[in-house]
């Protein structure tokens, strides 16, 4: 009769499922470490890690540590906080929008970032001091403030009201800040400009290293958690931010604090790795078909599912094509369209 | 008193929807709010609980200013069902009313079998606990508001304020639905269309183009001449033998 009320044995399921994703994620991530170019063995990965994180000696190669340490342990481990990132800012922004198209670079954050980088790397802007990243941050943060003045002064200071305004400013903030790009790369790039600018426009894991785990790791930790604390004023949103106000949700106060945790999030993420679509828009829709659309299981669903997909996506990237390494957002899109469109085609039958 | 409101108005561009309305709203009684279309009733109801901030005046709920109170306390204290409410998600009927015990949990204090227990009964309140696990929008109309109505109850408010709940909904629906408020040991203010259901209320209060321009019980104060100024019509008030109510016929 009380069906609907979660039994031990529903309960009992949704830990095993937990469980599951977690060791799911870290095989994948541990995959994500041995294949490669050069593939190496799961024992000397562990090795190597043993060695540098709790000071052991186990014999190994100071080639394979190399490789193991430097380069892909650092992409795996920013892959993850990316994906997990992306997946949850776009789980956030359908909600918070109610709109099913919502995606992380719905603000304009990733065309101020590829414009921020474009200057810095063609123009010279900075004269050297900048790097790629600052650059991309500071035009994501520069692109976001543009459009969330212009959605506030065209709304005339009602908050998020009309929450189309934000997805109608922020088209406008995009159309401006690519065309500038474009604008750049035509008018002063040369070829091998040009085909590193694109090649970082479609996302490009390669250039990580520490530092950027540095930054990856407490952002998106940060980030995450903020949005957790928030799942029962998303869930409130379902009938619109009138109904979430008389369900006793500070509506400015909260539009405000996702929305800003999910632009710090993404400017991040796309100021390290460049702009990885379809992460953002499919994996909430793939999680909620798996857990339901209520935000205490939706966002850490989102969080494990977008970390796995985007640790798998990096390492086929890269084995795909022998010697040659893809932009990861190929990957994301060719892999993801069709998956997105198996669930799409099974949800309907559910219903 | 639950609930007064000081010369409350509400004014957009030079437009205003709602003026200098004060009023007192008495504790346990079913108040009925009528008025012709964009009379501002449902800004009136949005302007009590502080979901529009005021152009003019102030409401209070137990002498408290609204407009002072965190918005998790107004609503552990006034649940309101809107006239519309849809949503795009696969929410289940339970998920709907499961949202009702919102403010009163914090960030991630867990669900409790409490919270069990009280939506179960709001469910039960309004006879939709076999439903409780069909998809909200599977459901007709009359059930949709039915489930609201029940979220609105798993908030355990004081206060419920309702937007034309019975709007769209077939005879039988709608007389369940005003039969259901007016039964429960609630205090409620419910913006109607039909004349007819106002007779039923214990007061009820008449807007027009903003203002509240008669206030008090329905058979002193829907009176032909004021219902012909607000509404530009003839009213014929007739008896109804079996009931032994008045009735009320309308010509132009």
């Amino acid at each position: 009769m009380i069906a609907a009320i979660p039994t031990a044995s529903v309960r009992g399921r949704r830990v095993a499922l937990a469980i599951g994703a977690a060791i799911l994620l870290l095989v994948t991530i541990a995959a994500g470490v041995c294949i490669g170019e050069t593939p190496i063995p799961p024992g000397v990965v562990f090795a190597t890690i043993s060695n540098k994180f709790f000071g052991t000696e186990f014999p190994v190669a100071p080639i394979q540590a190399g490789i193991v340490w430097n380069y892909r342990l650092t992409r795996v481990i920013v892959a993850a906080c990316c994906g997990a990132s992306l997946a949850v800012c776009g789980a956030v922004l359908q909600a918070l929008l109610r709109n099913a198209l919502a995606d992380p670079y719905l603000l304009g954050i990733s065309s101020g970032a590829s414009a921020g980088a474009v200057s810095v790397l063609v123009l010279g802007v900075g004269s050297g001091l900048l790097s790629l990243s600052v650059g991309a941050f500071a035009g994501a943060l520069l692109a976001f403030g543009l459009v969330t003045l212009l959605a506030r002064a065209a709304g005339g200071g009602v908050g998020l009201q009309a929450t189309g305004l934000i997805i109608l400013s922020g088209i406008a903030g995009s159309q401006l800040f690519n065309a500038l790009t474009s604008f750049i790369i035509a008018r002063s790039a040369n070829a091998e400009q040009a085909r590193g600018v694109m090649f970082w426009l479609m996302g490009n894991m390669s250039g990580v290293r520490w530092p950027d785990v540095g930054l990856a790791v407490p952002v998106a930790a940060v980030g995450v958690l903020i949005c957790i604390w928030h799942m029962r004023a998303l869930d409130a949103f379902t009938f619109g931010a009138d109904s979430a106000a008389s369900l006793g949700v500070p509506v400015q106060r909260v539009q405000a604090v996702l929305i800003g945790a999910t632009s710090m999030m993404t400017a991040a993420m796309v100021s390290m790795v460049g702009a990885i679509g379809f992460v953002g828009l499919v994996i909430p829709h793939a999680a909620r078909f798996i857990v339901g659309v209520r935000h205490a299981r939706l966002l850490p669903a989102s969080a494990l599912t977008g970390a796995i997909f985007l640790v798998a996506a990096d390492v086929v990237s890269r084995i795909v094509i022998p010697n040659q390494v893809l932009p990861i957002g190929v990957i994301t899109a060719l892999v993801g369209a069709p998956g997105f469109a198996v669930i799409l085609l099974r949800a309907r039958r559910m219903r | 008193m639950i609930l007064t409101t000081r010369n409350l108005g509400y004014t957009v561009r030079g437009n205003s929807i709602v003026r200098d309305i004060s009023m007192e709203i008495i504790e346990g009684e079913t108040f009925g709010l009528v008025g012709p279309n964009g009379s501002g009733k449902s800004t009136f109801l949005r302007l009590v609980q502080g979901i529009l901030a005021p152009s003019t005046g102030a409401s209070f709920l137990q002498g408290e200013s609204v407009a002072s109170m965190p918005r998790r306390r107004i609503a552990q204290m006034i649940a309101f069902v809107e006239q519309h409410s849809e949503s795009a998600d696969r929410l289940t009927v339970r998920d709907v009313v499961e949202l009702g015990r919102n403010p009163w949990l914090s960030a991630l204090q867990p669900w409790s079998r409490d919270e069990d227990r009280i939506v179960g009964q709001a469910l039960a309140d309004v006879e939709m606990r076999a439903m409780e696990t069909r998809l909200w929008h599977t459901l007709s109309g009359g059930e949709k508001q039915r489930v609201q109505l029940a979220r609105a109850l798993a908030q355990q408010p004081r206060l419920l304020l309702l937007d034309e709940p019975t709007n769209h909904l077939d005879v039988h629906h709608q007389l369940s639905i005003l039969g259901l408020i007016k039964g429960l040991p609630l205090t409620a203010v419910v913006a109607l269309h039909d004349l007819n259901h106002a007779l039923m209320c214990d007061r009820v209060g008449v807007m027009h183009r903003g203002q509240m321009v008669a206030v008090g019980p329905p058979e002193e104060t829907l009176t032909p001449d004021l219902l012909h100024t607000v509404f530009g019509v003839r009213v014929n008030m007739l008896h109804d033998h079996v009931s032994g109510r008045p009735v009320m016929s309308f010509t132009l």
